[in-house]
């Protein structure tokens, strides 16, 4: 609905109707780099997680298994429950980014 | 057994409140104040059915046999759920946009609704589950037991008894609460509001435990580790393929168990509770396994060798003599172990009753009485028995089984026979190129080789496989022994199953699909649950509103009218506060537009016109049953209509046609009137003329007086004639001639014709004498009077130099001809059909006759049942006499 699509005009009618206010601009990149983190949490977990692999068996002691796997657990809970928060917003669910303004 | 009593009534007690809340929840999702049973909060502790009984008292009991192997169950969930912007948010988007079911309505929709993989995952999934329910009644049972004091050595009858009455209480209230109503989105309110109280009960129950544990009998945190290290499973020693495999198997069955499906997509009332549980379920597995390791320690360290691990939750505290903290415990347990058999009763009851019962039903009755009430009580008549069916097979099976194996073993094998869905559900959310066949490949490949490596050899070795076919393989092929597949030894049983199963599921899936060619439903499918983002995104809701309402309003519009329909958007829109035309599709607007449309289309087509504008989402099988029973009696309704029309049509024309003659014949007559009056005018002024001359006039001489009268005379003579003949064709067209029928030869009537049109005076008449001699059974006279007419015809209209008449008589198809032919110039092609019609002459001439001649000879010839026509081509004027051949009798 923004304007007709006319791929042979001279100037892309959906880049200029995205290009809005800067801090607009801004907010967007902002939301999309908080999902990356987001989308980076498991990966994350998976990692940290796959270090007990490594691990002598026989030979670590339970209590620092305990508390390293349980660490990592109370990281990635934290840093999902921040980062979601920080999501905020009704727009949240928009994947493509191409959401014409965020609530500040 | 005062204690067991008590523990009975506190049992009773907790399922009434249970009944309570559920009840008290459903009421209020009926009145409409369902928001607070609809919190992200609610919807995050009811994901919690991930922990069974198996989590309750299973990883405690894992916990005291290989250490910190159990977590393994807890960190794969929590993976998937923090990183549910990778896939459960799709997975809940594509659910609600598709209106899935179940899992298995999910993997069949996506591979072009079929019903083949429908059955197929379903009966997987009853396979799948069953065990594990199988696990609940056993726990209960166990932790029962051994409340009574008598743990390892419970009276068989008591703990059958128990596991009995277990599971028939548990049937009771989910065939309550879980199918009173066939709600379209398949959401039940209070048995998810009862489920979140449970999660509650087990999470604080475990955590009493667990500080009773640390502080009250160990002395302390740091002590607590201290002699964690000192116990028995001080030492890290979980193998690294185990850790793996269980991680990645935990993670898979997340996804893919019938009860998480349910919890999670299609409980889900909101895709926004996904961020809310995102990171606060991955919390609750971590404060519910927190404590798992020190109360292990702790039960192995106090508890006399060869008890029970998988009982230390209960044993534990009941050794040290608290019987509160025993007995919440074991509400814990309880709790535990009654969600998760209720959801997946109600899960695998859905399944089996949607893919299963009512399309072999609906197979069967052809259709017969296929009225919508009819088949709604069905649906929910087989989920009742799916529902006790699912509940009498877990509990045959533990009959069966003795409840002999430990419990983590149980839970395994069923995790990884529904993980085998794994691959086909991944494929499908993010691979347009998924084929069903390749699913029904992977399916069918993972659980054989699920079946083969896990199913079969976990009964023990003699249990269904023997340890010779464990040992050496089938007919001694090395190649196939159920836990070293390919020759492979060495690998763990678990990650051996895991590896092949999955690896296999996967290679025949992946490879069947890049084979195979997609069905058009298939691809369309595909593409909407890939691409389901662009589908049904938020960007939609977002720039969506008005387009959306201007599309209710033109679909309002086709149904209700234009006028109908704006006045009620109008109204509406001012009821929102906004100008215009144009409300906000709030969910008050659709109810109200919805109700009004299906005042017009039927309730089912009205919802399913709305949801394909607002929600984009696809029709359920339900409200397809119901568009196509209010299309059938719409159909019906139109056919009628139909044919009412078409015979308003047929009337109508009639009465056209009917109106048209009575034109033609008004004007018939009012020609006929001027005709007559001219007709009788033009001889009654010649008549009047010539008496007054005769009374006026003196002195006119004999001669002239009579001149005049033979004038008046001949003139009285031609009235007379015209008048006779009026007569005669009103008397002919009335019907009321009577016709003298008698015998004579057709000759003498021609004679008698000829005789008396005055001869051949002027005409010369060619006649064939032989050929007349024909015998006819006729009224004479008037077939004389015809012939005489054309005769006259003939003497007064020839136009040649010396005109000459043919009378031949012949036969054609059953009729006797008589032809008069002349040889004058003929009648004109276009006077040709008006010349039997009453007062048409076609010259000018004046011949003294009236025009009324050949309609007479029309009116006699039908009345005698032949006809007379004009016969063209013939050089002259030419007229044919038909008589029918009855008239005729056998030639002489």
């Amino acid at each position: 609905m923004s304007g007709g699509p006319q791929p042979d005009g001279g100037q892309r009618p959906s880049t200029g109707s995205r290009a809005g206010p800067v801090f607009l601009e801004r907010a967007n990149y902002r939301k999309r780099r908080l999902i990356d983190a987001i989308r980076l949490i498991p990966v994350l977990g998976a990692l940290l997680w796959a270090i007990p692999l490594m691990w002598a068996r026989g030979d670590t002691p339970s209590s620092a298994a305990l508390l390293y796997l349980f660490g990592v657990w109370v990281v990635l809970v934290g840093g999902a429950a921040l980062l979601t928060r920080a999501l905020g917003g009704a727009d949240w669910e928009d994947d493509n980014g191409g959401a014409p303004g965020e609530g500040g | 057994m005062a204690v067991l009593n008590i523990l009975v009534a506190v049992c009773l007690t907790y399922v009434a409140i249970l009944f309570l809340v559920a009840f008290m929840a459903d009421r209020a999702a009926m009145r409409g104040r369902a928001v607070w049973l609809r919190s992200p909060l609610v919807y995050t502790l009811s994901l919690s059915i991930y922990c069974t009984a198996w989590t309750f008292y299973g990883a405690v009991g894992n916990a005291a046999r290989s250490g910190l192997e159990y977590v393994t169950i807890y960190i794969g969930p929590t993976l998937v759920m923090v990183g549910w912007w990778w896939g459960l948010r799709k997975l809940v988007r594509v659910g609600r946009a598709q209106r899935v079911t179940s899992i298995a309505d999910l993997i069949s929709s996506r591979y072009g609704k079929s019903p083949l993989l429908a059955v197929m995952v379903t009966l997987m999934a009853v396979l799948g589950t069953t065990p594990y329910i199988a696990l609940q009644l056993q726990s209960v049972t166990l932790s029962f037991a051994a409340f009574a004091g008598t743990a390892e050595g419970a009276r068989p009858a008591d703990s059958q008894s128990t596991a009995l009455w277990v599971a028939a209480g548990l049937a009771v209230f989910t065939v309550l609460f879980g199918t009173r109503n066939l709600d379209a989105n398949e959401r039940h309110n209070g048995v998810v509001m009862a489920i979140a109280l449970e999660a509650v009960v087990k999470l604080f129950a475990l955590l009493a435990v667990g500080v009773f544990v640390v502080w009250g009998l160990g002395g302390g945190l740091s002590e607590t580790l201290a002699r964690i290290d000192t116990s028995e499973i001080g030492r890290w020693q979980v193998a690294p393929g185990r850790w793996a495999g269980m991680i990645f198997l935990s993670a898979a069955a997340f996804l893919t168990l019938p009860r998480m499906f349910q919890v999670l997509v299609v409980e889900n009332e909101n895709e926004g509770h996904l961020r809310l549980a995102s990171w606060m379920f991955p919390a609750y597995l971590m404060l519910i396994s927190l404590f798992v390791l020190p109360i292990a320690v702790t039960g192995l360290e106090r508890m006399p060798a060869g008890s029970n691990p998988d009982l230390f939750v209960l044993t534990v505290p009941l050794s040290e003599g608290q019987t509160g903290l025993a007995m919440l415990s074991f509400l814990g347990g309880f709790s535990s172990a009654t969600s998760m058999v209720i959801v997946a009763a109600i899960a695998l009851s859905t399944m089996v009753s949607n893919h299963i019962v009512v399309p072999i039903w609906l197979r069967l009755a052809h259709g017969g009485a296929l009225v919508s009430g009819d088949v709604r009580n069905l649906v929910l008549l087989s989920r009742r028995f799916s529902i006790a069916g699912v509940l009498l097979l877990g509990y045959l099976y533990f009959r069966v089984s003795g409840g002999g194996a430990a419990l983590a073993a149980i839970g395994l094998v069923s995790f990884l026979g529904v993980a085998q869905f794994l691959p086909a559900m991944l494929g499908g959310l993010f691979w347009r190129g998924a084929t069903r066949s390749g699913a029904i490949a992977g399916l069918s490949v993972g659980f054989a080789v699920w079946t083969w490596s896990m199913l079969l050899p976990s009964f023990g070795a003699g249990g269904v496989l023997s340890a010779g076919i464990l040992a050496e393989g089938p007919f001694a092929i090395g190649w196939l022994r159920p836990q070293a597949l390919f020759g492979i030894d060495g690998l763990d049983p678990l990650v051996h199953a895991i590896l092949w199963s999955m690896v296999l599921n996967t290679l025949a899936f992946v490879a069947v699909s890049l084979v195979s060619f997609p069905s058009p439903l298939e691809r369309l499918q595909g593409a909407q649950f890939v691409d389901v983002f662009q589908h049904s995104g938020g960007r939609q809701s977002w720039t969506g509103g008005m387009a959306q309402s201007e599309d209710l309003l033109i679909m309002a519009q086709r149904i209700m009218g234009a006028g109908d329909a704006q006045r009620l958007f109008q109204r509406e829109a001012q009821r929102q506060g906004l100008a215009g035309y144009l409300p906000e599709p709030s969910p008050d607007f659709l109810n109200v537009l919805e109700r009004e449309l299906s005042g017009s289309v039927g309730a089912a087509t009205a919802h399913a016109m709305v949801g394909q504008i607002v929600g984009g989402a696809s029709v359920t099988v339900e409200d397809l049953m119901a568009v196509a029973d209010e299309t059938a009696q719409m159909m019906e309704y139109s056919s009628q209509l139909e044919a009412k029309s078409a015979e308003l049509a047929r009337t109508a024309r009639q009465l056209r046609e009917a109106n048209e003659k009575l034109t033609q014949l008004s004007v018939q007559k009012d020609g006929f009137l001027s005709q007559i009056s001219h007709e009788l005018r033009t001889p009654m002024t010649s008549i009047r003329s010539f008496s007054e001359i005769l009374r006026d006039t003196a002195g006119l001489t004999e001669m002239e007086k009579g001149r005049y009268a033979g004038i008046i005379y001949g003139e009285t003579v031609r009235l007379t004639r015209l008048l006779d003949d009026l007569l005669d064709l009103s008397v002919l067209e009335n019907g009321q001639v009577r016709m003298n029928v008698s015998h004579g030869s057709l000759g003498d009537v021609i004679d008698h014709a000829v005789a008396a049109a005055g001869g051949a005076v002027g005409l010369q008449i060619t006649r064939d004498r032989e050929v007349e001699a024909i015998l006819v059974e006729t009224d004479l006279d008037r077939l004389a009077q015809v012939f005489i007419n054309l005769i006259a015809n003939a003497q007064k209209y020839c136009d040649a130099e010396r005109p000459e008449l043919r009378i031949s008589v012949g036969r054609s198809g059953g009729m006797l001809n008589v032809d008069f032919t002349d040889n004058g110039s003929g009648i004109p092609r276009d006077a040709q059909e008006v010349i039997f019609e009453k007062f048409s002459r076609v010259s000018d001439r004046e011949a003294g006759g009236a025009g009324l001649g050949l309609a007479i000879c029309r009116e006699i010839m039908t009345r005698l049942g032949g006809k007379v026509a004009y016969l063209p081509g013939q050089g002259g004027t030419a007229f044919r006499v038909s008589l029918p051949e009855r008239a005729q009798l056998a030639a002489q």
